[in-house]
């Protein structure tokens, strides 16, 4: 007998221009800090941890029939009579991973979650490329995309704008498995990397996902992106929630009482999810959608010493 | 029950809306969420027992529909039957008498006793109507039953303690004629007590309280005062006095006669404890005036130590003798002090007849009686309705009326008289004096005239050298002339209510105007009502008339009570039963403090408390 009520959305700033020349100016300006921050640390540009031929040395290692004797180190064989071998680290290209959530979570939010997240995986993809590192942008949502033209892979700063345009293309929809995402991923890749992984983890099995790229050797950092009205929300009274991933509806009577408890239910899954992520060396960091991008890229830069 | 506003029940109707909103579905704000996976969790812990939601949702219903019937009712204001309430009729009987104005340590009883009839009305619970009732000489209801405190404490504050006595009983016969009620009537008696017990009436529904005041108890008060010229010497006046000594020791008193505002003598009484002392006191004032008596004695009531009177003064009767000669009459006339005598001759009259008082002929009469007040010796007029029927020899005095104003003092017997007028028998005469059967003095009265006969010449008697010559002549004259007012001498009594015929009486000063104005002792004045003047004297002192700018001595009234001046208060409620059963004393009981409808939007107010309550830990699924 009654008539739905209109719906109260936190997604109306979506209309507004995702990539605009400001943020060109902004994407530039982090270079450069970045640059400043990781100056003196850089070589051509990126170091990989992959142990191969070039002038750094790495180790020493125990000789083996079979070796190159050029790689023999005579020093110390004449100081301990063994044998060692001078291990150098392989310089190669950098593979950067940037996995997008497009769940339908992401729809979500004001400022809207999924401008927000496009906008750091753009920030990311941006520095990554101006390094010439390879980008690689992989949105999922409950799975990954299957064909090669669903996802994005570029190397030089010329493809910036390609790579715009294709976070531009992106759309947040449908429901979230992030655990079989990346399972998904860390078994189909066989170049390891840097896997960053942007989402709101609203999956009760992130942290197995987070593990799979783990235990394939991939560099993981984790940005966690929240909304203020999903930390802090300003609900009360008689209410029919629609959650914007599922579809699905919740009647529910909100007082003051049950808005505590959900703030100290979603505070203790956050705390859980870093507290997961730093226990298993994963880079992590949370972002409220309120706070500019930029900050999150400095922070992640200075304190997570990330690209490094 | 009743209702005081039956249409409000229609807000009854407030149920059926009430119930639809109830039943139809709960139309709810729709909000996005990015995700309901926290809000699963937290409401999982939260509807554990669906049973009591639903419990809850019925009670808020219940308790919804509850409070608008409070409401209602409590608009409609239900009444009670007063036996389910315990509600009261209460009579406030606070003494106004005189003795109410002791002085006590915190204030006069009087105010003690408003403080505490005040208590009373305070006290009044849902229900309870009260009377006032202000006892003095008369009881006055000062307010009739109301439930209105406001308006019992106004008329209460408007109670004046009275200077006269307070007549319980009077009050006693008013509660006699309450109409029937089913509540308990509770009767507070505020007052000292210092009365002699009266009768109460005895009922199953009536209740008695006593509420007293006051503690002091010795008292020395003048308890009579009376003053009266003397007949034989105007000028010369009597004074009476009484005082009364209500202590435990013999008493030295000096007393102090005042007239006139000046003193005019001064005395020491003593009077042994309990006693009373009597003095007749002998004064002299040619303009008589106020007259006051003042006892000096530091006791807690000092009203009944002063003691007023209004001595009139005297004023001479103005008389004509209309002459043929008769100088013994003439001689009796003029040595007379009350008298102001004109001889007459009888070619004078009737021209200047009307400003006398009384007019005496002489064996000379006019051929018509004249208006006003007249004597005829030996002869008079034949329209008098007293004709003669021949002469009557050597009369006697055998028969005269001793109790009659006119033969006061009279010693007739054995006068010689030579020859008299026997007379028919006439109606409207009066005999006062007889030889056998033959009227020798006849009186004839009517509301404007007087007339006195005497069917004999003195002359032709020895009567003129007898005593008993004057004073008949002066009897008769006062008696005529309208100066043996015996009231005239009186002060009214505290409480009585004096109408115009009445001030007339008292004014000594015989002005064709009535006073407009009366000025109570306190100087408070009464406009008169043309119509219907009356005045209330409730106040022991002098009264004045004010005629114009003229200001007229009226009356004097006094408290001069023996019962007022004993001003012991009583240990124990001053009533006694009417019958054989004993008077019921007031005791406690349940009462409601206000009228049902406070107390119904107070549980309508608990229970939108308990609603808010339920509605803050309602979660619908």
């Amino acid at each position: 007998m009654t008539a739905p009520s209109k719906l109260e959305s936190f997604r109306d700033d979506r209309a507004e221009p995702l990539f605009d020349d400001n943020f060109l100016e902004t994407l530039e300006y982090l270079h450069i800090i970045a640059r400043k921050i990781l100056s003196g640390q850089m070589k051509a540009e990126r170091r990989s941890r992959q142990k191969g031929v070039s002038v750094e040395f790495a180790d020493h290692r125990p000789y083996s029939p079979g070796d190159d004797f050029r790689f023999i180190d005579w020093n110390v064989f004449f100081r301990t009579d063994n044998l060692f071998l001078k291990l150098f680290e392989e310089e190669e290209d950098l593979y950067i991973y940037i996995l997008l959530d497009c769940s339908g979570s992401m729809d979500f939010g004001k400022p809207y979650k999924f401008h927000y997240i496009r906008r750091l995986a753009a920030a990311i993809g941006y520095l990554g490329l101006a390094g010439l590192d390879r980008v690689f942008i992989i949105p999922f949502s409950s799975a990954l995309p299957k064909g090669a033209a669903q996802m994005l892979s570029a190397r030089g700063k010329g493809k910036v704008f390609r790579m715009l345009d294709f976070l531009q293309g992106l759309k947040g929809t449908g429901p979230t498995n992030l655990s079989a995402s990346l399972r998904t991923f860390a078994g189909s890749r066989r170049k390891r990397g840097l896997a960053i992984v942007l989402s709101d983890f609203y999956d009760a099995n992130s942290m197995a996902g987070l593990n799979a790229l783990r235990y394939q050797k991939f560099e993981v950092f984790a940005i966690h992106c929240v909304s203020p009205q999903e930390t802090n929300p300003e609900l009360l009274g008689d209410l029919r929630l629609h959650d914007t991933e599922t579809g699905r509806f919740r009647d529910v009577t909100l007082t003051e009482t049950l808005l505590k408890r959900y703030r100290r239910t979603f505070g203790e899954y956050c705390e859980g999810l870093e507290k997961f992520c730093r226990s298993s060396e994963l880079g992590y960091v949370r972002c409220r959608t309120d706070r500019p991008f930029e900050e999150i890229i400095i922070q992640m830069l200075r304190k997570e010493r990330f690209l490094q | 029950m009743t209702f005081a506003l039956p249409t409000a029940l229609l807000f009854f109707g407030l149920f059926v809306p009430v119930i639809l909103l109830y039943l139809l579905k709960q139309r709810r704000r729709r909000v996005e969420v990015s995700t309901l996976m926290f809000w699963d969790k937290i409401l999982r812990d939260e509807q554990t027992v669906t049973s009591l939601t639903r419990l809850k949702k019925l009670l808020s219903l219940l308790l919804q529909l509850i409070f608008i019937a409070l409401l209602t009712l409590a608009l409609a204001r239900p009444l009670f039957s007063g036996k389910w309430t315990g509600a009261r009729r209460i009579v406030i009987l606070v003494d106004a008498s005189a003795s109410m104005l002791v002085q006590e340590s915190s204030g006069t009883r009087f105010e003690l006793a408003h403080k505490k009839a005040a208590d009373v009305v305070r006290g009044m619970s849902f229900g309870d109507t009260a009377m006032l009732v202000a006892v003095g000489a008369e009881p006055e209801i000062a307010h009739p039953f109301s439930d209105s405190r406001k308006d019992l404490k106004d008329a209460l504050d408007k109670i004046k303690p009275t200077h006269g006595e307070a007549d319980f009983s009077k009050a006693m016969r008013l509660l006699d004629e309450l109409p029937a009620d089913e509540r308990q009537t509770h009767v507070y008696l505020v007052s000292d007590g210092a009365f002699s017990p009266v009768s109460a009436p005895v009922s199953t529904n009536l209740h008695y309280a006593f509420l007293k005041v006051g503690e002091a108890s010795e008292n020395v008060g003048i308890t009579a005062f009376q003053v009266r010229p003397l007949p034989a010497s105007p000028r010369d006046f009597q004074v009476h006095i009484e005082v009364a000594n209500e202590t435990d020791k013999e008493q030295k008193v000096p007393l102090e006669l005042r007239i006139a505002g000046k003193l005019a003598d001064a005395y020491e009484l003593t009077i042994p404890s309990g006693g009373v002392v009597n003095r007749t006191l002998r004064q002299y004032s040619a303009d008589g005036g106020e007259v006051e008596a003042i006892i000096e004695s530091r006791d807690a009531f000092q009203l009944d130590n002063h003691a007023y009177a209004m001595l009139p003064p005297p004023r001479k009767t103005k008389v004509a003798l209309v002459d043929t000669n008769d100088l013994f009459l003439e001689r009796a006339l003029a040595t007379d002090e009350g008298v102001d005598l004109t001889v007459l001759g009888g070619d004078d009259f009737p021209r200047k007849t009307n400003k006398f008082d009384v007019v005496v002929f002489t064996r000379w009469a006019p051929e018509k009686t004249p208006e006003g007040n007249s004597i005829f010796v030996a002869t008079w007029p034949s329209d008098l309705g007293l004709p003669p029927k021949g002469a009557l020899e050597k009369p006697l005095f055998t028969d005269w009326d001793r109790e009659h104003p006119i033969n006061r003092h009279l010693a007739l017997q054995n006068v010689s008289i030579e020859k008299g007028v026997a007379v028919e028998k006439a109606s409207g005469f009066i005999p006062l004096a007889s030889s056998f059967n033959d009227p020798l003095v006849l009186l004839k009265e009517s509301e404007k005239q007087k007339v006195l006969v005497v069917t004999f010449d003195p002359g032709n008697s020895d009567l003129p050298l007898r005593i008993a010559f004057p004073i008949m002549i002066a009897n008769a004259i006062r008696y005529l002339g309208g100066l043996e007012h015996g009231e005239r001498w009186q002060n009214p009594p505290l409480g009585s209510i004096l109408s115009a015929r009445d001030l007339d009486k008292f004014n000594p000063i015989e002005t064709e105007s009535m006073p407009d104005t009366v000025i109570e002792p306190g100087e408070k004045r009464i406009p008169l009502n043309v119509t219907e003047p009356l005045v209330a004297v409730h106040y022991a002192g002098f009264y004045r008339g004010l005629s114009g700018t003229n200001e007229i001595p009226l009356f004097a009234a006094n408290l001069s009570s023996r019962t007022e001046s004993k001003i012991k208060p009583a240990e124990k409620l001053p009533l006694k039963a009417t019958g054989n059963a004993p008077l019921a004393e007031i005791k406690g009981g349940f009462r409601l403090g206000s009228e049902p409808w406070f107390f119904l939007v107070l549980v309508a107010m608990m229970l939108s408390t308990v609603e808010w309550g339920l509605f803050h830990r309602r979660v619908i699924e």
